[in-house]
């Protein structure tokens, strides 16, 4: 199998994510970002999964692990992340700010950790 | 009937600007990641996400001043590809598996340079494109 072809499967992989990222952003609309917590907390589960699931005994292609490693990268974003905290801090109060940031941390760590405890 | 049309048009141009943009984010990582060697704590994830906060808040800085679908090919979608959360938990649940407290200090130094890179690439922004012009 080609290295062109699975790197085109890991940028088709994290186009469909940001897309959908996109999608999800334009319909969970508040005015706290929800939307990204999320789409991050989402991802990192689905990456706890897949990593965990790769651990096993089924035997994968690597354009299939490609694909969805380049979807999770895609779909989860840590720049809109940081940008919107800051904002949180100039709009509205530090507090809100903080409260992001580690409700992001420990939320997506415990999806990802909650993924690959699925799989085992 | 007629009058949905640019709507549905526009539609169609964000997604694809938002596609491409990731698309071309995740490949300039995977491309990276293969790279950069990556210290234990400093990892090359560390970078990209920082780097990607920088370019975020200098696109951000300039916003009013550009169009919107390059706001989504450059920002939802590059930086938004380019950075990634879940690479970055995972990374911190193997560090954790080790030594718990080389994750936390991973994740803090992550998270203030990242916050730091984008007020950089917002004042930056602001100074080279935001200077009025002399009159």
């Amino acid at each position: 199998m080609s290295e062109l072809y699975l790197h085109a499967m890991f940028g088709l992989g994290g186009g469909l994510g940001a897309v959908l990222r996109h999608w999800m952003a334009l319909r969970i609309t508040h005015d706290l970002p929800l939307s990204t917590l999320v789409v991050n907390i989402l991802g990192s589960l689905l990456l706890g999964l897949w990593i965990g699931y790769l651990g096993g005994p089924v035997e994968m292609g690597e354009e299939e692990k490609r694909l969805v490693f380049g979807f999770c990268g895609g779909f989860t974003t840590f720049s809109s992340f940081a940008y919107q905290s800051l904002e949180l801090r100039r709009e509205r109060s530090i507090a809100l700010a903080a409260g992001n940031i580690l409700l992001s941390l420990v939320l997506c760590w415990a999806a990802l950790w909650l993924g690959l405890v699925l799989m085992r | 009937m007629t009058q949905t049309r640019p709507a549905v048009r526009t539609t169609a141009v964000m997604f694809l600007a938002v596609f491409v943009g990731g698309a071309a984010g995740s490949l300039l990582r995977e491309g990276f990641a293969a790279q950069i060697p990556g210290a234990p704590i400093l990892t090359a994830t560390f970078g990209i996400n920082v780097a990607a906060c920088f370019i975020l808040g200098w696109l951000y800085s300039i916003r009013h001043r550009v169009h919107a679908h390059i706001l989504h090919l450059g920002g939802v979608g590059f930086c938004g590809g380019l950075s990634t959360f879940s690479s970055f938990a995972a990374e911190l649940e193997r560090m954790a598996e080790n030594n718990l407290w080389s994750a936390v200090s991973a994740a803090t130094l992550e998270i203030v340079f990242g916050l730091a890179a984008a007020i950089a690439g917002e004042a930056i922004g602001r100074r080279i494109h935001l200077r009025r012009p002399p009159k």
